[in-house]
């Protein structure tokens, strides 16, 4: 019992520490987030006589303008960034949610020669780095495709296979070998064993990649900036910080109200699917 | 129902030898169980017949045809495997009819099958059910389900009651048994248990490195080991073995043991003389043919209580034979005697097996 009072005491202390931490970190970013969504409501001229006060006429109506593809913001739009945004994320995940687990499952599963290697190569892919944007921005000139949402797609791909064949790969790894001599006695073809009796073992999975490449590829900018000259194909980071850099001093709410709607969707994924993401990192459905 | 007969049989991974060239014929109808320790080439020789893996060499036929070149499918057989491999994401059902689905079976076919099928085995209440939400007892049925819904022409069992508790397994092998004598389809089961395969075989094939030792009535195989290393596999506790010599003296014939020895009858001294290899020879008897007296009586051997084994309804007490000699014998639950204490101990001769000396061959 003696030894009992001290451990419960630095378990509080421990427990008080990670609060203090928690709260410190939630603050940081709820406070400029709660700023941006009240300056996202104010005109430009409340904004600049002061940032922090709270807005007088509540101005919604910046909403819908942020988003108005016809609206008349010179040449950068932040609906037509959005919907940009929309059609290369995507394309994008569409393309690794149905290529990786393939990849995935031949590499963990089917026996044939290069198996090693090939995931190797695959797993090289992850520490490629800054530099290689140049290769890409060659590659894509010299497939002529600069300057379209492809130049940003293809890249996009490669770059989340690495890391999504890898957790695929695990998954599939783990699930029992008897469930495929069971499928070719049931006499199931090798492609209707992957679709009928592994792939839905490893959803968790597959939902942890789409919801990860869609929060990565979203906010990703520099790739944009580089393969990307004109304002239609703007992906929706790009198309903000053209916007800010043009018009913002005449529409700062309406700025404000795109950043908001910007980061809103991956707030409210995560917010929905944290759990599952864990879980899906965590390979909890494989062993459970 | 058919009949399989593996002809020269050999499968090799890398430098093992897992089957070594088998040869034997599993007749129609037939409960066969293949036995052995971890390693022995059981499993992949079930493998082998089920086809989920290509033979080394050799011949595998179904009813006279070659199987080795079929799928798995293709040679109209079930599965039941050691861990179940039941389909997670799938309910009982689903689990249970996916074969049927595969093969594009009418809807209306393939619920009145399950129907019967879940009647069988009762599960009926379980159809609806993920795999996660059933015990193992259940999991159990559901993959003997998942086999017999398919009415195949041979089922092959591996290990299937080795995750049961011990109570479950007992009871699951009677109903595996009576299921058996329902369906009367030819059936293979590997295991390592011998009591299982007491049980449940028509004939057992005893494996070791590959190689089929033995292949006789469960009773043959208990009574008449044809070497060492199935009496001491089969059986529990193991057979007793005690290392003797022939002698000859004054005209007759003995087995010297040292402590001991045995007057060998005419008709067994035959035998010896034509089979023995030397006159160096192992002597096995089973604890159950290993008399035990408290009083000393015409042939018996003095011994010494080294320990007992209470089980219940029977007894097993080790019991030293001089300074070298150890022997297992059973006997009634209430024994009384205590750890050092004297008894004198007779073996039912009829019962006495006699080995090679290294116990590579039966001799007697």
């Amino acid at each position: 019992m003696r030894n009992k009072k001290p451990s419960t005491l630095s378990r509080r202390t421990k427990r008080t520490i990670s609060y203090i931490f928690l709260i410190s970190f939630s603050l940081a970013i709820l406070i400029p987030l709660g700023l941006l969504f009240m300056n996202s409501l104010k005109t430009s001229t409340e904004v600049y006589d002061d940032p922090l006060a709270l807005p007088q006429d509540p101005q919604w109506s910046n909403y819908p303008e942020a988003l108005n593809p016809e609206a008349d913001w010179g040449e950068f739009s932040i609906g037509t960034g959005f919907k940009n945004s929309v059609i290369v994320v995507s394309t994008t995940v569409t393309i690794v949610a149905l290529i990786a687990p393939m990849a995935a499952y031949s590499l963990a599963r089917l026996e044939f020669r290069g198996r090693k290697f090939i995931f190797y190569f695959f797993m090289a892919g992850m520490f490629v780095g800054g530099p290689a944007i140049v290769a890409m921005l060659h590659l894509m000139m010299t497939l002529g495709l600069v300057n379209t949402h492809w130049a940003l797609i293809f890249p996009y791909v490669a770059g989340a296979m690495p890391f999504s064949i890898l957790l695929m790969w695990t998954y599939f790894g783990a699930i029992p070998r008897a469930l495929d001599d069971s499928a070719k006695v049931d006499g199931l073809s090798p492609f209707q064993t992957y679709w009928k009796v592994m792939l839905p073992q490893a959803f968790p999975a597959l939902f942890t990649i789409v919801i990860l490449q869609i929060i990565w590829i979203w906010s990703e900018f520099l790739l944009a900036l580089i393969m990307l000259q004109d304002p239609g194909l703007f992906t929706l980071p790009l198309m903000l910080t053209r916007f800010s850099a043009t018009t913002v001093e005449m529409h700062f709410g309406v700025f404000a109200a795109g950043v908001f709607l910007s980061a809103l969707p991956l707030i409210i994924m995560y917010l929905i699917f944290s759990e599952r993401i864990k879980r899906g990192m965590s390979m909890e459905f494989v062993k459970g | 129902m058919a009949e399989i007969v593996l002809e020269n049989l050999c499968k090799t991974f890398g430098n093992v030898k897992a089957v070594d060239n088998l040869n034997l014929k599993i007749k129609e109808k037939e409960f066969m169980v293949f036995l052995g320790p971890s390693g022995c080439g059981k499993t992949t020789a079930l493998r082998l017949i089920a086809g989920l893996e290509k033979p080394t060499s050799g011949n595998i036929y179904f009813d006279g045809e070659p199987v080795n070149d079929l799928e798995p499918k293709e040679r109209n057989i079930a599965m039941v495997f050691q861990e179940y491999a039941l389909y997670p994401h799938m309910s009982v059902a689903d689990n249970m009819s996916l074969c049927l689905q595969v093969d594009k079976v009418p809807k209306e076919k393939i619920v009145k099958k399950l129907k019967i099928t879940a009647g069988i085995l009762q599960i009926e209440q379980l159809l609806t059910r993920k795999p996660s939400e059933l015990s193992g007892g259940q999991q159990q049925r559901v993959a003997l389900g998942r086999a017999i819904i398919r009415n195949p022409s041979v089922y092959l069992m591996d290990e299937p009651l080795s995750n049961l508790d011990a109570i479950l397994r007992v009871a699951m092998r009677a109903e595996l048994k009576k299921l058996h004598e329902k369906l009367k389809t030819t059936t293979i089961y590997v295991t390592h248990d011998q009591a299982e395969a007491m049980v449940l075989a028509d004939r057992v094939a005893v494996l070791k490195d590959g190689k089929l030792l033995q292949m006789d009535k469960p009773r043959k195989i208990y009574d008449r080991p044809t070497n060492k290393f199935i009496a001491e596999f089969v059986g529990s506790p193991k057979m007793n073995f005690i290392k003797c010599s022939l002698l000859e003296k004054n005209g007759q014939i003995f087995l010297d043991a040292g402590p001991f020895s045995l007057k060998v009858s005419n008709g067994v001294w035959t035998t010896m003389k034509n089979q023995a290899p030397s006159s160096e020879l192992t002597m096995g008897v089973r604890p159950e043919h290993v008399f035990v007296h408290t009083k000393k009586e015409k042939d018996s051997i003095e011994a010494k209580v080294y320990f007992f084994q209470q089980m219940g309804n029977v007894g097993y007490v080790e019991l030293g034979l001089g300074n070298d000699i150890q022997v297992t014998a059973a006997v009634k639950a209430d024994f009384e005697k205590n750890i050092g204490e004297k008894v004198f101990v007779k073996f039912d001769k009829k019962h006495i097996r006699f080995f090679d000396e290294v116990g590579e061959k039966l001799i007697a």
